[in-house]
């Protein structure tokens, strides 16, 4: 059953000057005994998260708040394992699929037919899947006879089009979002966001991170408020959504 | 593992294929280019040490097409996950899809080069053995060493940042000190003199060119090649179980 459980999970950055990023002055280093440059050698630690222990259930929806930095991004960075926690333990049932940055391994150069190509496949949608769905990829991009062209002739409104059209065929039990994606062109923001509903509501899980209370509160039935990398808070939207936003003015 | 293997492949194929989209003769570029060097190196170099050009030239080829396959991977190595920066920040993959890729990516290019090789031993008479075939399992124990060492300096790269350039500079002298355009009896002591002996380029280069060349390579070549494959195997398998997942946050 899809499910996904974080244990007293923290995580540390390691954050490194560049002196600490050179390989001379690192055996100098060694050379001196590592005194003379005070402050390199270990170095500074960031914690981007702090002892977080979630439990999520299938069904569930579960926004994140908090402010820049509290460390949403890098809670949904760990779910989709490109962090290893430091320590604590992640458990995780079900296939992710992470709408994080959906300009993953895009190629100006590569028309926009071999990126679909490969940028579906490093989202993990199998071959077949990409195959079967290509001409409604296409079609929904409404890039026309532009998806035999490289990339870098398509406007930005165009390459998010093509990149929405892509990320969107995934069918993952476990979706990761990091905002709701806004594809800003007009005409096309309806349809899209018909077909993003569609893939949310098709999943089983959702973990979504948000600064908007109105797509929080119509998409979640959770809410964990983030802050400093600890869990402020976690409940029902509406609560969670009060304390963090503050109390909805009911005019 | 299949899938990181498609991915790879997928990404090198696009690497090559991009690098030489806007030209008419794509990746033979690549293989006129090596022609046009050996013809060059050889007609000087056969001059200079006075060597007969059908000995000189098929030696020269050789050399010149497989010293270049490998410091060129090592060389690129070094960018492995430098230069995926973008989907490692998003997404994880096996650390050897990227080694992966950068090693299919010089396969590719080699594989163009080595047209070359048919149409200089056909020229100038070369005799045609089956001992040749011995060059492939040579060529495999290469690629055992390649892996190893590739998996080494893409991470070494990654958490020292002026390492690609230092290593730059040692291929390039490298280039002089291996006998790749001259031949080991030219120096005193031969294949014993410790510069050829205790070069390991020397010896990696011997497992492909000796056979091609209707020679067998040396014993020592092959004990040497096989033990640093098993001991860099080994030593990279245990770095990479202690900082694989720091990968991330290296980048």
């Amino acid at each position: 059953m899809t499910h996904i459980t974080l244990d007293k999970v923290c995580l540390d950055f390691p954050v490194y000057n560049a002196d600490a990023r050179s390989l001379k002055s690192s055996l100098v280093n060694v050379a001196t005994g590592g005194q003379l440059r005070a402050g390199n050698k270990g170095g500074i630690t960031v914690r981007a998260l702090d002892d977080i222990s979630v439990t999520i259930e299938p069904g569930e929806r579960v926004g994140l708040v908090g402010h820049n930095g509290s460390g949403k991004s890098s809670l949904l960075r760990v779910l989709n394992g490109v962090y290893r926690p430091s320590s604590g333990t992640i458990g995780i049932d079900g296939e992710i699929g992470s709408l994080i940055d959906i300009n993953i391994g895009i190629n100006p150069e590569a028309t926009g037919l071999e990126n679909i190509t490969t940028c579906a496949a490093l989202m993990g949608i199998p071959k077949r899947r990409i195959a079967e769905t290509l001409p409604d990829i296409i079609d929904f991009s409404e890039l026309g006879n532009y998806i035999s062209m490289p990339v870098r002739t398509y406007s930005s409104g165009m390459q998010m089009r093509l990149m929405f059209s892509i990320a969107t065929t995934m069918k993952p039990q476990i979706l990761l979002m990091d905002e709701w994606l806004s594809v800003g062109d007009e005409s096309f923001v309806k349809k899209a966001e018909e077909r993003l509903g569609k893939l949310v509501s098709e999943t089983d899980i959702l973990v979504f991170a948000s600064h908007s209370r109105e797509t929080i509160t119509s998409t979640c039935n959770r809410l964990i408020w983030l802050e400093h990398g600890r869990v402020k808070a976690d409940g029902d939207v509406r609560t969670v959504a009060d304390a963090y936003f503050g109390p909805e003015n009911p005019t | 593992m299949r899938k990181t293997w498609r991915i790879a492949q997928m990404l090198a194929v696009q690497d090559l294929k991009l690098s030489y989209r806007r030209s008419m003769l794509g990746p033979f570029w690549l293989t006129i280019s090596s022609a046009v060097q050996i013809a060059t190196i050889g007609i000087v170099f056969s001059t200079i040490f006075k060597s007969d050009i059908s000995v000189y030239v098929p030696y020269l080829a050789t050399s010149l097409l497989i010293f270049t396959f490998i410091t060129g991977f090592l060389n690129e190595s070094n960018m492995s996950f430098i230069q995926a920066e973008g989907i490692i920040r998003q997404m994880h993959f096996n650390p050897s899809m990227y080694i992966g890729r950068t090693l299919i990516r010089n396969l590719l290019g080699f594989a163009h080069n080595l047209l070359i090789l048919p149409v200089v031993f056909l020229v100038l008479g070369m005799p045609w053995s089956l001992g040749m075939l011995m060059a492939i399992p040579g060529f495999l124990l290469v690629l055992v060493n390649l892996w190893w060492l590739g998996h080494l300096f893409s991470l070494v790269s990654l958490r020292f940042r002026d390492f690609p350039p230092i290593f730059g500079s040692i291929i390039t002298v490298a280039f002089y000190l291996t006998p790749v355009m001259w031949f080991s009896d030219q120096v005193p002591g031969g294949e014993s003199n410790p510069l050829i002996s205790l070069n390991p380029l020397f010896h990696l280069l011997s497992m492909v060119r000796s056979p091609l060349l209707g020679e067998m390579a040396s014993e020592t070549s092959w004990v040497f090649s096989a033990v640093m494959a098993a001991i860099g195997t080994a030593v990279v398998f245990v770095l990479y179980q202690r900082y694989q997942h720091k990968i991330a946050f290296w980048i």
